[in-house]
């Protein structure tokens, strides 16, 4: 299986710095690339294409992430390369980098949209939601 | 009545320009009360004032000039009048009080003058006595009373003098005085006896004893007086210690309650930082979570292909035994196989032919052992963890909504402690019993010193026995002792009927207080009646017969009170005048308000009500509109700068 490269930096559009700025801020998420991967992870479930064309903005080392979670994200976007009829996206991994922002960055925009006008504990408890509905408890 | 106003005159008197007139109707029960509307500062305290002048002639020379109109004045010379006709104990009486003031080199000089007629005679001597007979000076605060004379009244119940005023109104000195009266008549005939034995040099033994007996006696009144000053005095200072020793125990429960809620507080706080460290790290969890959909795919297809040698030749086992079953026509249960059943054994054997000849899964994308291992690891561990977040989410918005309820408690506390971090306790508990000590010791003493003065009051009164006897064998001493036995028994009689009529005074008083404050009060369900004390201070009493400290009634409340009370005084003295009531609403709340008007109709004098528009709203106005005997409004003309008085035609 492909795995990240610790000494690349996972990336977001311009678009959304400004967003990702206001919810770590605001302390909804703590650290900017937790709203990214909570993205990818929202995109995958509702089956969404990674985002074409944006100006990417660098955010922090993949070395950052978790070991279960990375691992976690890694298979399933080789996963999901594949359902989607992708799997030439992911053949390296700079490639992998790319898919999993390019996805994280369309869940994002996504999120974005539904938590259009809610305040920090509405969107937590949204998360919360979500995460209720999708996983077995 | 005995006691009513017929008409009043005001001539040139404060706002009141001219001539003005009040003509009041006779007074009825139930429609006993005279309404002057008039906004602030239009002239409603100059009524109350005209009337308190003339009564209780008490202004000085320069409040003369003070009352005399501003217009008036600019003429340089003229007179202010105030006159009132009214039936006092059944008699019509004319009272005018004036100020005349006359040029005097380049100012004025005023000279008062009093006219009092009763039944058309005029009255040439004593009548400043006549007329304070009728309203005694000091019962006015019983009679004419604002809104700020309840309000002092509510806080001067223990004042020196209020005792002597209330039984004023209540015409006990009068009967007290007779008492007197007697007493030293009783002294003189005593005096006439020894005189007589004096001269008849005998007895001087029993004369001495006599003699020292009284002044033991007067010895023993004097220590008695002391004695019962220092008792009240120490009750005095008891009683404000036993207020510091409530207020310091609602300080302690206070501070113990302020104690319990930081140290709840502080578990709330722990609690709310463990439930926000669970959702945080779920949020933190959330995208691992969230995939746990793919994730269960992705291991249950790299266990398959982990195993993908051996399961091939079990596949390729499975794919001939049922092309064996489709070559039969029975199932091996011996049943026969339909075409449904015949479709599905096909699609099994594509399925599992699918994966016996699917190409091997490039090396970069299919997982080693080990991270399947690890993928599979962490799959189970979503699927064990426990991923209620909303119901943590639900019972930490709980415990913030606690926490807030708390610290609004501890700020409350809080400022209500903040003035008392420096109470000596102990030094106050340690007072109370101190003088706690004292008032029973004195008390013990008044006590002893009592059944000294009743033993040597017997020896005086065997002695005076001895020498009626002795003072009766003589005519002229015979004469003097027969007096004096007729004396003694009136003064006893007279006694008792002092005694009584205290007693009486005070439970008429005791149970108007109640019926008025019960009727008035805004919590008539909890609040009983009132008790009249001794020396007249009031005590609020509950249902349960339990005392309302003073300190725990509002404001308000004292002031209910205190009307009660100045009421109640006025309808028990001898003869009841008419009520004249400034603005009394002034502080009261709208319950105690419009009870306070209900109570007015029952009240069975004239009541003379000025009122602003607050005190009086229409619709408090509607309730006792079959009450109104009379009413008028006063007018400012603001030009002229006076003011006028008109009857309000309904």
């Amino acid at each position: 299986m492909l795995h990240l490269n610790p000494a690349h930096k996972l990336f977001i559009s311009e678009d959304l710095i400004g967003y990702s700025d206001k919810l770590t801020e605001d302390g909804t998420f703590p650290r900017r690339i937790d709203l990214l991967l909570l993205g990818f992870s929202y995109a995958v479930n509702e089956r969404l294409d990674p985002a074409k064309e944006f100006t990417r903005h660098e955010l922090h080392y993949t070395s950052g992430i978790d070991e279960k979670t990375r691992l976690t994200i890694e298979a399933v976007a080789q996963w999901y390369a594949r359902e989607r009829g992708m799997e030439d996206r992911v053949d390296t991994d700079r490639q992998l980098l790319e898919f999993i922002c390019g996805i994280g960055i369309t869940g994002v925009k996504e999120l974005q949209r539904r938590w259009e006008g809610k305040r920090r504990s509405q969107i937590q408890w949204d998360i919360l939601q979500l995460l209720a509905s999708i996983t077995p408890n | 009545m005995s006691f009513q106003f017929r008409q009043l005159t005001l001539k040139d008197w404060l706002v009141y320009g001219g001539l003005e007139t009040i003509n009041f109707v006779d007074f009825e029960p139930g429609r006993n009360l005279v309404v002057v509307h008039g906004q602030n500062g239009f002239g409603k305290t100059s009524l109350l004032k005209a009337l308190q002048f003339l009564f209780h002639n008490g202004l000085s020379r320069d409040e003369w000039y003070e009352s005399w109109n501003d217009q008036a004045q600019e003429q340089g010379e003229g007179y202010l009048e105030v006159g009132l006709e009214f039936i006092h104990n059944g008699r019509l009486c004319n009272l005018t009080r004036r100020i005349e003031f006359r040029r005097r080199g380049a100012g004025t000089s005023p000279r008062p003058d009093v006219e009092l007629r009763i039944d058309g005679e005029q009255i040439t001597s004593q009548i400043e006595d006549q007329i304070s007979q009728m309203i005694p000076p000091e019962a006015q605060q019983f009679v004419f009373f604002d809104g700020a004379e309840i309000t002092r009244y509510a806080h001067k119940q223990y004042a020196d003098g209020v005792k002597e005023a209330i039984e004023l109104v209540l015409g006990i000195p009068a009967v007290r005085n007779l008492r007197d009266d007697l007493s030293k008549l009783i002294r003189d005939l005593e005096n006439e006896q020894t005189e007589i034995l004096t001269q008849q040099g005998e007895n001087e033994r029993l004369l001495g004893e006599i003699d020292h007996l009284e002044s033991e006696l007067d010895g023993y009144a004097i220590r008695r007086k002391k004695l019962v000053e220092q008792q009240q005095a120490i009750q005095g200072i008891l009683d404000e210690l036993e207020r510091d020793a409530s207020e310091i125990q609602l300080i302690e429960t206070e501070r113990k309650q302020l104690s319990d809620k930081k140290q709840r507080r502080a578990e709330l706080e722990e609690r709310l930082a463990e439930q926000n460290k669970s959702i945080n790290k779920l949020l933190e969890d959330a995208p691992r979570y969230m995939l746990v959909g793919p994730l269960s795919q992705i291991v249950e297809e790299q266990s398959v292909r982990q195993n993908a040698p051996a399961r091939r030749t079990e596949f390729k086992h499975r794919v001939e035994h049922l092309e064996d079953i489709l070559d039969q026509e029975n199932c091996v249960c011996a049943r026969l196989i339909d075409s449904d059943a015949e479709e599905a054994i096909i699609a099994e054997i594509e399925r599992l032919k699918a994966f016996i000849f699917e190409a091997p899964v490039a090396e970069g994308n299919s997982t080693t052992i080990g991270e399947l291992g690890t993928l599979s690891g962490i799959l189970s561990n979503i699927r064990t963890s426990n991923l209620d977040g909303l119901s943590l989410f639900d019972k930490a918005a709980d415990v913030r909504t606690k926490l807030e309820e708390i610290d609004t408690d501890i700020r409350r506390l809080e400022a209500k402690l903040e003035n008392h971090t420096a109470v000596e306790v102990q030094e106050v508990f340690q007072q109370r019993k101190i003088h706690h000590q004292q008032l029973v010791d004195t008390e013990a003493k008044l006590v002893n010193l009592d059944s000294i003065i009743s033993r040597s009051k017997d020896d005086l009164r065997e002695k005076g026995r001895e020498r009626d006897q002795l003072a009766g064998s003589t005519e002229q001493g015979n004469q003097v002792t027969q007096t004096l036995g007729i004396t003694r028994n009136t003064y006893e009689a007279v006694n008792e009927y002092v005694e009584q009529l205290v007693q009486d005074k005070r439970t008429d008083i005791e149970e108007l207080t109640s019926v008025i404050f019960t009727s008035i009060t805004n919590k008539p369900l909890e609040y009983a009646g009132v008790h009249v004390n001794d020396d007249y201070t009031l005590a609020v009493y509950r249902r349960d017969g339990s005392i309302v400290e003073n300190t725990k009634l509002s404001a308000g409340e004292k002031e209910v009170l205190a009307y009660s009370f100045i009421t109640a005084l006025n309808l028990s003295s001898p003869n009841p005048a008419p009520f004249v009531m400034d603005t009394p609403f002034g502080h009261l709340d709208s319950g105690h308000r419009e009870g306070l008007l209900r109570s007015l109709p029952e009240l069975n004098v004239q009541v003379l009500l000025l009122a602003t528009d607050r005190d009086l709203p229409d619709e408090e106005r509607e309730k006792i509109r079959d009450a109104i005997a009379q009413e008028f409004e006063i007018e400012r003309m603001q030009r002229d700068a006076v003011s006028r008085i008109y009857k309000v035609v309904d």
